[in-house]
Formats: structure tokens, sequence, C-alpha cells
């Protein structure tokens, strides 16, 4: 089992090495495949997790491994997602698999590491590897949006380790869940992400928004209970992300920012499912996690589909494409479907569960908003991409491009039908019957569409106004505060020595004085 | 009585001596010449890895190896000792000096004088090793001024106007710090009567105890000299100037070692007042190592020159070895050996890619950088990710000892300064990196090569050609630099023992 578990994060590390020589596709298809399998082969190690210790000389840095149910569920989501990732990714430069490789090795590391200091060190070097394949289209808006992805992701991993060292502290924590977040993109900490997620190429959209934001939540998942914090403390930052997040969607026209918005929402849902702390919450909170990086990734490839097939990313130049790209369409809604959380699809399964789940009546009815606005904004991105008058003409697109997006929608049924595959790693059984959600489900669509034909008929969806206040200004501002500072004070240094003199002898008496104390 | 020990000093002395003598033929080639002196350089280096190489086994099974000059005794005399600590410091500047010279055997070829450089190369290396083996205040006196002489020239070897300012200003600061120095020891010799290192220790716990002011006085002083040497805030000026205006490998040198030769003996100066007096100075020494690192990474943000913004973060660095030195625990001492061990790698190869991509762009401004080998680029991002302190660099290790023995003795609010410089220092390294990858230098994209070893073709767009001898140094410390990441136990135990031998 440990040889098992070994060689599922090794066999990608060793890829990524042999991609530099050449055989760049075939050899990262072999090696996430393998690791995938290997993966699935441990499922049953769920039901007695196993904590293995590896003795390194690197005190206080030990090497604690855990292959538990959430750590089996994490991993075997990741490497599904790097496999249709790959499968979908056309021929590349360089780096590209190379980082892509590295990245799931370090991700699977994530997923099984029991060890605080093991996961900070996993969680940096994806961060950086992941910045990397941000910047891949090397285009201006990829690289600036790289270089704000990479200092608030530096930041958070500061304040992770900042959390692990003064790990007795209250702040500790603090520090260690505010961290979390930030690799999560939840508010306040989400400006990276709608940057980010457009910017990058399609397939590590993806991967980004199904597999790297989830580690965030993954942390405060596995090592909440070691910090000894109320986790609730979450709760209203989940909400707000939820409702931000689709309100800001609502307001996008480029393709792959309102993915990326909805990203920030529905990574709101499972930091409330993780928040509530109940049964109900954290299965549904993982679910939803689960569910999530499928159905987002599924949406991000059509999307990748799409804009490979007419060139274009806003949503008012595109119309039509039903006709001409039917399999895309199929799989966009069906990802529509069960990001809205319609049955039979999996999003239906995991929103209901953290519906009921939520005790409070207020967050009950903010959660309906939430969904409300989603089959909004979805209706509107659907419609407006697929359906209307014909904008840009698509050209023919790669089978191995539509062959992941086949696979990932199979996903959504399966896990929406048969929810109990991934539920019985939670120890939760779905027991709700349609009938029950049925007025949930009607009142979330009704208001959903209302939403969009208020948007329709005040001009909102067509023109969406530009927003002042920003989130996002608050953090340029600190960026920008930094740099001023940094020029005041070489400013202020002057070149002349004499003064060079004057202030080491300043010095000497000063410290002096103080050595005397 | 161990030869090994006198030979480490003598050996780059007679070099230097031999290097100086090849200037005299007027009749000979000077290709002849020049290969005369690169196997004169050669086997000089070569002399010293030897003597290190026998003197390592048993220096690091704790034995310790000392010399007296003349048969004096100690007391007398002048004592030289090699233990683990020095041993550790030897090792590090022999190893960078190797690859440095390799890389200036090309990149100085196109300076005359080089008969000057290489001659002053080795009298820097033996100031270096001097400073390193010496148990005498006084010795250890001559020793950094023969080191600061070498090093004003080396620097001044560029024969540029700016080589020369830089030069003079280094030359103006570092005599007053030396000048310090000397008092210090004046005032050290005339309270406790020796003037070598172990009899003093013995006179001044008394002198601690009865006149603490003078204690205070001497250890003020020889903090200032040292931290002035050592490029500490607000000590640092002539540093920026000084390393961005050298020629790359000298800036190398400067940034990688011979900053740390003076932290070196600030380490064995500050716990020579015993114990008491090192915890009641420990906060004003890790308050001084605090603000060097905010200082020098708030002021390398701001910098447009790719070796001002090099020069400032190499201040910040040092910043964080003090503020090891400072907390003076056990951990914190072991983090801030092998961050010297860990910098003088990372920064010598940033100075060394540099100097190669100021080359190949022409010009030292940032946003202007070209990428140039695909190699150097990448050994660049791979020290950057060092310095920043990413895992599985080497960076990341010393960095989080010292942060951990801060938190572990009390100084919570050090973790947090030197983890916040860390950021800020990722974002200007990584400002160097994207430039490498914006569309806007107009460059085709390269096709791939292999890494060691490929003459590349004449490219009238390159003013220089890049040859073997500027690029595997880099990729020989761009390895290391990932090796020792990947592998820290190596230089950990090594360190551990440098530290119980040597330190506190």
């Amino acid at each position: 089992m440990e040889l098992l578990l070994l060689l599922a994060v090794i066999v990608p590390a060793a890829g990524a090495v042999i991609t530099i020589f050449g055989m760049r596709k075939w050899v990262a298809l072999f090696c996430s495949g393998i690791s995938l399998g290997l993966l699935c082969m441990l499922v049953p190690q769920a039901a007695e997790p196993v904590e293995i210790t590896y003795q390194i000389q690197m005190n206080p840095l030990q090497v604690r491994v855990i292959v538990d149910a959430f750590s089996l569920l994490f991993a075997l989501l990741v490497s599904l997602l790097f496999l249709m990732a790959i499968i979908y990714s056309r021929r590349e430069s360089s780096s590209y698999y190379f980082l892509l490789l590295c990245n799931l090795a370090v991700l699977l590391g994530i997923a099984f590491s029991n060890e605080l200091l093991l996961f900070y060190v996993f969680l940096e070097m994806s961060a950086v590897i992941t910045y990397f394949l941000v910047i891949h289209k090397r285009t201006d808006e990829s690289i600036a949006a790289g270089f704000k992805y990479l200092v608030m992701n530096m930041g958070g991993a500061v304040f992770v380790l900042l959390g692990i060292l003064l790990k007795g502290d209250s702040l500790g924590a603090l520090l260690f869940i505010a961290g979390c977040l930030v690799k999560a993109g939840s508010f306040p900490v989400h400006v990276w992400l709608a940057d980010a997620h457009p910017a990058a190429p399609s397939a590590v959209s993806a991967l980004l928004s199904g597999a790297v934001v989830k580690t965030g939540v993954y942390g405060i998942l596995r090592f909440a209970p070691a910090f000894a914090v109320d986790v609730s403390v979450v709760i209203p930052l989940a909400l707000a992300s939820m409702l931000l997040g689709v309100f800001l969607a609502l307001l996008q026209t480029d393709v792959k920012r309102i993915l990326a918005y909805h990203t920030i929402s529905q990574v709101g849902f499972v930091l409330l499912g993780l928040g509530l702390q109940s049964t109900a919450g954290i299965s549904g909170g993982i679910l939803h996690m689960v569910n999530h990086g499928i159905f987002k990734a599924l949406l991000f490839l059509c999307m990748g589909c799409v804009i490979k097939a007419t060139g274009e990313r806003n949503l008012h130049h595109l119309g039509g494409l039903k006709s001409k790209m039917p399999l895309t369409a199929a799989a966009c809604l069906i990802g529509a479907l069960s990001i809205s959380g319609i049955p039979p699809f999996n999003g239906f399964v995991s929103k209901t569960i953290l519906f009921h789940g939520v005790e409070s009546d207020t967050v009950k009815m903010l959660f309906v908003i939430t969904c409300a606005g989603t089959v909004a904004s979805f209706i509107k991105l659907f419609r407006h991409t697929f359906l209307l008058n014909p904008g840009v003409l698509p050209k023919k697109i790669p089978a191995s491009m539509k062959l992941p997006l086949i696979i990932l929608s199979g996903f959504c049924i399966v896990l929406g039908v048969f929810p109990s595959i991934v539920l019985n790693f939670t120890g939760y059984s779905f027991e709700f019957q349609l009938t029950e959600c049925a007025t949930e489900i009607l009142v979330t669509v009704g208001l959903g569409s209302a939403i969009y034909w208020i948007g329709l008929k005040t001009g909102v969806i067509t023109n969406p106004p530009h927003l002042r206040v920003s989130i996002d200004r608050i953090f340029c501002g600190m960026g920008k505060i930094t740099d001023y500072s940094s020029s005041v004070l070489s400013n202020v240094l002057t070149q002349d020595i004499n003064y060079y003199a004057t202030y080491m002898v300043l010095f000497l008496v000063l410290l002096f004085f103080l050595f005397t104390l | 009585m161990s030869h090994t020990v006198i030979l480490l000093v003598v050996t780059p002395l007679m070099t230097a001596f031999l290097l100086s003598m090849t200037a005299i033929p007027h009749k000979v080639a000077y290709t002849t010449l020049k290969r005369i002196r690169m196997l004169l350089s050669v086997s000089g280096f070569a002399g010293l890895c030897v003597l290190l190489g026998t003197a390592g086994p048993h220096v690091l099974s704790g034995e310790v190896l000392t010399y007296q000059l003349g048969g004096w005794s100690p007391f007398l005399g002048i004592a030289l000792r090699l233990d683990a600590l020095s041993f550790l410091m030897a090792t590090i500047a022999v190893l960078v000096s190797f690859l440095t010279m390799f890389y200036s055997f090309s990149y100085m070829e196109r300076m005359r004088g080089l008969g000057k450089y290489d001659t002053f190369y080795f009298l820097m290396m033996t100031g270096m090793m001097g400073v390193l083996l010496t148990r005498d205040f006084f010795n250890m006196y001559v020793f950094l001024e023969i080191l600061g002489l070498s090093v004003y020239i080396l620097i001044s070897s560029g024969e540029k106007k700016e080589n020369y300012k830089a030069s003079l200003k280094y030359l103006v600061l570092g005599s007053l710090a030396s000048g310090l120095f000397l008092l210090a020891v004046g005032i050290l010799y005339h309270v406790t009567g020796s003037l070598n290192m172990d009899y003093a220790a013995q006179g001044i716990q008394g002198i601690v105890e009865r006149n603490p002011s003078v204690a205070a006085l001497v250890f003020a002083l020889f903090v200032v000299s040292l931290g002035l040497k050592s490029g500490v805030v607000p000590l640092h000026f002539w540093l920026p100037d000084a390393h961005s205006m050298a020629p790359s490998p000298v800036s190398a040198l400067l940034s990688g070692i011979v900053l740390k030769i003076t932290v070196y003996c600030m380490i064995r100066v500050v716990p020579f007042f015993g114990p008491q007096f090192y915890q009641g100075v420990s906060p004003v020494i890790a308050s001084v190592g605090a603000a060097t690192v905010l200082g020098g990474t708030l002021l390398a943000l701001s910098q447009k020159n790719i070796k001002r913004m090099l020069a400032y973060s190499s201040v910040s660095q040092i910043g964080i070895i003090i503020t090891g030195i400072g907390i003076g625990t056990d951990i914190a001492l072991k983090g801030a050996l092998f961050h010297i061990l860990n910098h003088a790698l990372m920064k010598s190869g940033l100075f060394l890619c540099a100097g190669i991509m100021i080359h190949q762009s022409g010009t030292r401004d940032i946003p202007h950088l070209r990428m140039g080998t695909p190699g150097i680029a990448a050994s660049f991002v791979v020290f950057s990710l060092g310095v920043v302190g990413i895992p599985p660099l080497n960076g990341f290790v010393s960095k989080f000892i010292i942060c951990y023995g801060a938190v572990k003795a009390q100084y919570d609010g050090l973790a947090f300064v030197i983890l916040i410089a860390s950021l800020i220092s990722c974002s200007y390294y990584f400002r160097v990196v994207q430039t490498f990858f914006s569309r806007r230098q107009g460059e085709k994209k390269e096709k791939r090569r292999k890494k060691k070893g490929e003459k590349k073709e004449n490219d009238p767009e390159t003013p220089l050609q890049l040859s073997n001898w500027m690029r595997i140094p880099v990729y020989i410390l761009a390895v290391l630099c990932l090796l020792l990441g990947l592998f820290p136990s190596v230089g950990l135990k090594a360190v551990e023992l440098a530290v119980t031998v040597g330190g506190g």
C-alpha cells in the first residue's frame, strides 16, 4: 500500500523530468493515467485510515502521511482533473507539460500530508509552479495577472507559515485560516482569481478552479483540528463570497471571467459547509468541492473549445453556436444545470445537503438568492453563447478537446444519480426525495429567470455598468503604498560620503548607550 | 601544530606573488601569458582545495588544528586555528571564489590588466583565509586590511569611471571602519593585556563586571566597524554603489563572500564577552538585524538597475543572518550559518547571471533586460526562488530555521519581519523574472538546447560571446542550490558542528 502511494506521487514527478527530453504529451498522459489508476487501487484503504511517518533528518520537518477518505477523495479529484486537462491540451511549448506534471505531484503531496510544515512546503511549490502556468501565454494580460496571483498567494503562504510557527497562539490559528482562505479565493482576498483564471490557458484555468483553489479548503478541513480553532469564523466570509461572486458574475461579459467569479461563489458554498461543522455541513462541503471541481472544469473546457473555435471571449460577440458545435453545447448545458443545482445532476445533491444543513433562516434565504443568481448567470451564459443569433462563425476543433467534455459530463450525471459513490467517503447518506426539494428548485429557477429577464430589460446584461468601488483597489493600493514608501526611503538617502560618516558616528554613540543598559 | 593551517594562508599568497611576476616579461605573447596565469590560478585553487580536503576529515570529527607562528606561545604570538566554523567558512569562500574565477577568465578577458586582477584576486584569498583562521585580534585587523585593499583594487579593475568612484567610496568608509576596529582592539589590549582571543576572553569577564561601560564601548566599536563592512542598516550606504558599479564577478565575490567574512568576525566577537552580556545585547542586535532586513527589502523595491537591486537584497539577507546571530540560541545560529552558506551560493549565482544578462541586453535597466540563454534564465529563477525562500530550495530551509528559532526564543515579531520581507522580495525578484517572459522583447523563440557545453553560433545581435567558462559556474551553483534545498541534511550537519565548536 505504501508502495502504491509513493508511486502515485513519484510517477508524475519522474514524468516531469522525462518531459524535459521529449515526447511530452504522451509521457504526461501516461504518467497522470498511471497516477489515477494507482489512486483508484488505493480506494479500499479509505475504510481504514493509515498514518505513516517517514524518518528524514530534517527536524522540525517530519514527513507524516495520512491515507484516509478525505485525502483519497481529494487526490482522486486532482488526478482526474489533471488527466482531463492533459487530454485537452494541444501541442504546447517547452515547459507546459513539465509544469503540469510537477503541479500534479505537488498537489498529490498536499492531499496526503498530515504534517503542517509539509503541507506548507507543497503549498508554496504549487503556488510558484502555477504562476508559471498562468503566465504561459506570455501576453501582457497574463503576466500582470500572474504577478498579482503570485504576490497574493505568496502572501497567503506567508500567513500560513506564520500560523504554523505561532501554532500555540490563537493568532496562529487565525493566520493559518487566513492564509488558506487566500489560496481558496474567498472574500476578501478573491481578487487574484478574477484576473488569473481568465488569463491562463483554458486547461490551466480548469485546473486552477477545479483543483488548486481546493487546496486552501482542504488545508482548513485537514488542519483546523490541529489548531483548536472554531472554524465557524469563516461563515460570514463564505456568505460574502457566495453573494459577491454571483453578483459580480452577472456583470461580466468575458466568458472566462464569469466562470472565475462563479468559482469564488461556489467556493463560498464549500466554506459555508465547512463552517457549519455538522456532518451534513462537512459532507455537503466536501461533496460540493468534488462536484464543483468536475463541473467547473467541464465549463472551463467547454468555453475553451468555444474560444478556440471562434477566437472570441466576449459574450456578446458569440451566439448561435448550438448548430455548429452540438457536443460542446450539450456539455455546457450539463455543466450549467449542474452548477445551478438542478436534478439529476451532481450540483443538486451537494446544494441540497448544504441547504438542509443550514439552520438559520437568513442564511437559507441568502443561499436561495445565490442559487437564483447562479441560475440567472448561466441562463445568460448559455443563451448568449449557444442560442440567439449567430455571431462569429466557429472553426472545427480537434476530437481530443471534446473527449474530456464527454467524460466530465458523464461524471456529472453519474454523481448526480448515484451520489453515494462519493458520499460513502464521508459517511453520510443522501436521503432526500425529489418531491421534498421541489419547492426550493422551483423557487430558485423562477427567481433566477426573473433576475435574468430584469437584467435583460434594464440593459444590465448587454451593457454592464463599471464598478467604481472594488476590493481590487485595496490590494493594488497596498502595493502602491509599499512602492511609494520604498521610493521615499531611497530618495531620503543622499550620496554624500560625509553624511555616511556622520551616520556611522551617530550610530556608534547610539549603540554605546544601548549596550550600557 | 599542524602545518596545513599556515599553508592555507601561504598558498594564495605565493600564488599572488607568482602571478605578479608574470607581469614582468615583455616579449612573451599575450596568449601565452594568459595561459600561464590561468594555469597558476587554477593550481593555486587546487592547492587550497587539497589543503582543505586533507584538513576536512579531522576538523569535521571535532578536532581542532592549531598553529603558532614562529613557535611563540599564543599569549605573545599569533595563533591560527582551524575549527569547524572556520572550516565551513573557508570551504564556502574557496568554492565560490573558484567558480567565480572561471567566470572571470571569460568576463574580464576584454579588460586590460588581467595580471593585476589575478594577483589581487589571490591577495584577497590570502586576506580571507587569514581572517578566518586567526586567533589574534590585531592579526585579524591586518588581514581585514589586506582583504579590503585587494577588494578596492578588484572593484576598480574594470577601469571605467564608475568603478573608480565605487572603489573610492568603499575605501573611505571601509578605512573609517577599520580605524574603529583598531581602536576597539587597542582598548581591549589595554584592558585585558593580551591580543589573543582565548587569553583576552579570560580577562574580559572581570571587565564586564567591574567596568561595564568599557565593555559596552569596545563592543559598540566592534559592532559598528564590522557592521559597516557587513552592510548593516544604517551603515550600508556604500554597499549598493560598490556592488553595482563593480564588474560582475567582483560583485559576486563581494556580495557572496566578503560580506560574510566580516559577519564571521561578528560571530567570533559577539559571544566573546560572555553569555550574560550576549543575552543583554541580543535584543539590540536582533533589532538592528530586523531593521536591516526591512530597510534592505524596501529599498530594493524601487530600484531600476538590476545590480543595485541585488545589492540591496544582499543587505536584506545579511540582516537575516545578523538577526539569527542576535537571537543567539543554537537553532538561530545554525540557521544563520546555513544562510551564510546558502546566500553565498545564491547571491554569487545571481550576480554572475546578471553579468551575463546585462551584456546580452546591453543595459542594466530591469524593464529592458533580455532573456538570453534559457539555461541562464532558468538558473536566475532558481536563485531567485532561493533568496525569496521558496521550497524546495536552500534559502527556504535556512530562513525557516531562523524564524523557528525566533519564535522559540519569544521573538515573534522577528519572524513576522523576515517573512514579510520575503513577500516583498518575491515581488521585485519576479518583476525581473517576468521580463524574461514578456513578448515585448520581440525576439524569436529560442530553440530548445541542451544545458551544458553547447557552443552558441555567432549571433550578430549578442555583443558578448557566451562562453562555457561563464555558463558552467552558474549551472554548478544552481545545481548546488537545488541539491542543498532537497537534501539539506548535509549542510545542516556541517553547520551544527560549526555551531557547537565555534559559536556561543
